[in-house]
């Protein structure tokens, strides 16, 4: 029997979709101005006002950002789902160790992949990068933003420090997403050619038990996912708690229900 | 005093013309064969002289007769008349116009040469009218059609010919902003060829004595743009021009010369987006800069600036050297009139930024981000030179490690 288990809640799904639709607008509108002497970038900007529309529509992303960051940190500190996931995140001396031994792994010094929990070390680094990056270009954009304002609180060296900042912070956000985040979701073999944890939600028990081991063992422990049966290919077999469901309330109360510290 | 000459000039060739008993009326013999619109002797040369025509033109009006130009017909008895006759002297009467004429580009290029423009090839021959009568070839409205008989060749035509007359010059005028005040709104004040270049004397520009010169540029143009001319010469640029400093710019180096648009159209070199670069043709100039002491890299830390960066990608509101600097009346930042004066730049830089204090503006304005001059910056900078060049050789490295990894394991499960 095949069951699946729900790794990113719909809230957590739609982060994800407001943090990319707004990391787009901000990157296809911000970035051009990292080669203003460009001449495909001077196309773009053709006729008079197109600069100044450049920047509304950036300012429009950036308030998306925003808006996302703060509901992010609400549903972080607010929701049991993201206080939970939030402690998952967290990054410990395992993780770094967890690099090393994945490392040696595919160079063949390993015999065994380490084992990994609800977020791996590059999940974990991934995210903190983006919390990182976020607060880093909310900051130094607001100072250019409210130019008057942060000219009255801040000596100039400040302001030309800030506009260095978010260039090349925004130009590190493009390349890693590009590099890091695409192999990691698109080209590597394991998910290509997308995976599709971001539209749906769920993993394979499969999966879970392949890449998460650890946080599988959780899982089982709790009782959500009834472990491993042989069924009569010898294979084993996983069952999914039914009624499970997409949004972080439903498992929420369930989990209430079942009072688990 | 030359107006009561040429005055007087008339008057006496009149006088003349009354005074000879011995003549008959000698345009009334002349037209017995040139009144013919059929007499078309000599060729290429059209022989009829349209006596109504004739006596609508200035001299025709003033009573001027044939022999008073062609002299050379004085007291001819016998007619037909030697074929060829010598060209009629203008100076007879006009010296003074003649003299300048014959110092001027278009004078004889040497002994016995005829001249490079004649009188009649921009005046006409017999019919020549007033300046002020539209239809006259030297009105104003038809002087550059009247210039481009000759300034109209293009470069290569120039080459051929060997004509030296400034290729295309005209053209470049007529779609300038003075070309299209004159052609497009009638608006006959404006600037014509004669007003910078002068009529008959005109000179090479590289004479001192044209009025298009170096030395006389700013006062041709101030002769129309007073009030600018008053603040240009109080600027620095003016000030030093005025002491004869051969580098400074004069309204040309600026705004163009035939082709000078207003500053409101895109294509002109001081629209707002195109001044920065317009100011870098000396200031971004090492030579220059190296001569006067002038602080290096204004072109370089402008354009890596906000304003710099929106001023390249077409936005006009943006800050670009005028804004700051001034145009006409720039002044050194030591002057404490000066817009970018220390004391005075809260004021400049708050036309756009309400919020610039003296806090603020204490701080250097055009910085390179180098150690010494804004270290904040540099080390930024610095830091993500390293970082993310570093960062990402990781990741690819990362990624080459564990693809590398994939594909041995499924070797080994295969062998297997």
């Amino acid at each position: 029997m095949k069951g699946t288990i729900l790794r990113l809640t719909l809230a957590q799904r739609i982060q994800h979709v407001i943090l990319f639709t707004s990391f787009f607008i901000l990157m296809v509108t911000g970035l051009p101005l990292f080669f203003p002497e460009n001449p495909v970038v001077k196309r773009i900007f053709f006729f008079s006002a197109s600069f100044q529309i450049r920047g509304i529509i950036h300012r429009f992303g950036a308030v998306l950002l925003i808006g996302l960051c703060v509901y992010h940190v609400a549903y972080c500190l607010f929701t049991r789902r993201g206080h939970e996931d939030l402690k998952a995140m967290l990054l410990r001396k395992k993780d770094l160790k967890d690099g090393i031994e994945l490392f040696l792994y595919n160079i063949g010094m390993r015999a065994d992949k380490p084992r990994f929990g609800k977020f791996n070390f590059k999940e974990k680094f991934e995210y903190w990068a983006v919390v990182w990056g976020s607060v880093i270009m909310i900051i130094t954009g607001l100072m250019q933003w409210y130019a008057e304002a942060a000219m009255i609180i801040f000596p100039k060296w400040i302001l030309d420090m800030a506009r260095i900042i978010h260039g090349y912070e925004a130009l590190l956000a493009f390349l890693s997403i590009v590099i890091w985040h695409f192999y990691n979701v698109h080209l590597n073999p394991s998910v290509f050619p997308m995976s599709k944890v971001w539209i749906t939600g769920k993993i394979s028990l499969k999966e879970l038990e392949e890449n998460h081991p650890i946080w599988y063992e959780e899982l089982v422990a709790r009782g959500e996912i009834i472990p491993a049966e042989r069924d009569e290919a010898g294979g084993p077999v996983h069952e999914a708690p039914p009624g499970e469901g997409g949004f972080g309330r439903d498992r929420e109360g369930k989990r209430d229900d079942r009072k688990t510290p | 005093m030359r107006r009561h000459g040429r005055l007087l000039a008339i008057l006496s060739v009149i006088l003349l013309t009354l005074s000879s008993p011995a003549r008959p009326e000698d345009g009334d013999v002349c037209l017995e064969c040139h009144g013919d619109p059929g007499f078309w002797e000599g060729g290429d040369r059209d022989l009829y002289v349209d006596k109504d025509r004739f006596g609508l033109s200035v001299h025709g009006r003033a009573g001027v007769s044939c022999t008073a130009c062609h002299q050379d017909l004085e007291g001819t008895e016998d007619f037909p008349h030697a074929e060829r006759l010598k060209e009629a002297d203008c100076s007879i009467c006009h010296e003074d116009e003649v003299a300048a004429l014959e110092e001027s580009v278009h004078g004889r290029k040497g002994e016995g040469e005829a001249r490079v423009a004649r009188c009649r090839d921009c005046h006409g021959e017999h019919y020549i009218l007033p300046q002020d009568n539209p239809l006259s070839m030297v009105y104003r409205a038809n002087l550059p059609l009247n210039c481009s008989k000759c300034h109209s060749h293009s470069q290569e035509e120039s080459e051929q010919t060997g004509e030296s007359a400034p290729s295309g010059a005209v053209k470049s005028y007529l779609g300038s902003v003075h070309g299209k005040a004159l052609m497009e709104k009638g608006l006959i004040i404006s600037a014509v060829c004669v007003d910078c270049h002068g009529s008959h004397a005109i000179r090479p520009s590289s004479s001192s004595e044209s009025l298009v010169s170096r030395e006389n540029g700013p006062g041709t143009c101030g002769k129309c743009h007073t009030g600018i001319l008053v603040n240009y010469n109080e600027s620095i640029h003016g000030v030093a021009h005025r002491r004869g400093n051969p580098d400074v710019p004069v309204c040309t180096d600026c705004h163009g010369e035939h082709t000078i648009l207003p500053h409101n159209v895109e294509a002109s070199s001081v629209f707002p987006t195109n001044i920065p670069v317009t100011c870098s043709h000396c200031h971004d100039n090492v030579v220059l800069n190296e001569r006067y002491g002038l602080p290096s890299k204004r072109y370089e830390t402008f354009l890596g600036t906000y304003h710099g960066i929106a001023s390249q990608l077409g936005d006009v509101t943006a800050a670009n050297c005028a804004s700051c600097h001034g145009v006409h009346d720039i002044l050194p930042s030591s002057d404490p009139n000066s817009s970018v004066n220390l004391k005075k730049l809260p004021e400049t830089c708050g036309k756009c930024h309400p919020g610039a204090s003296q806090h603020f503006v204490s701080s250097k304005i055009h910085v390179e981000e180098v150690e010494r001059e804004s270290l904040g910056a540099y080390l930024a900078k610095k830091f993500y030179s390293i970082f993310i060049p570093s960062l990402i050789g990781l990741f690819v490295l990362f990624i080459s490690i564990e693809l590398y990894g994939s594909m041995r394991r499924r070797k080994k499960e295969r062998r297997r």
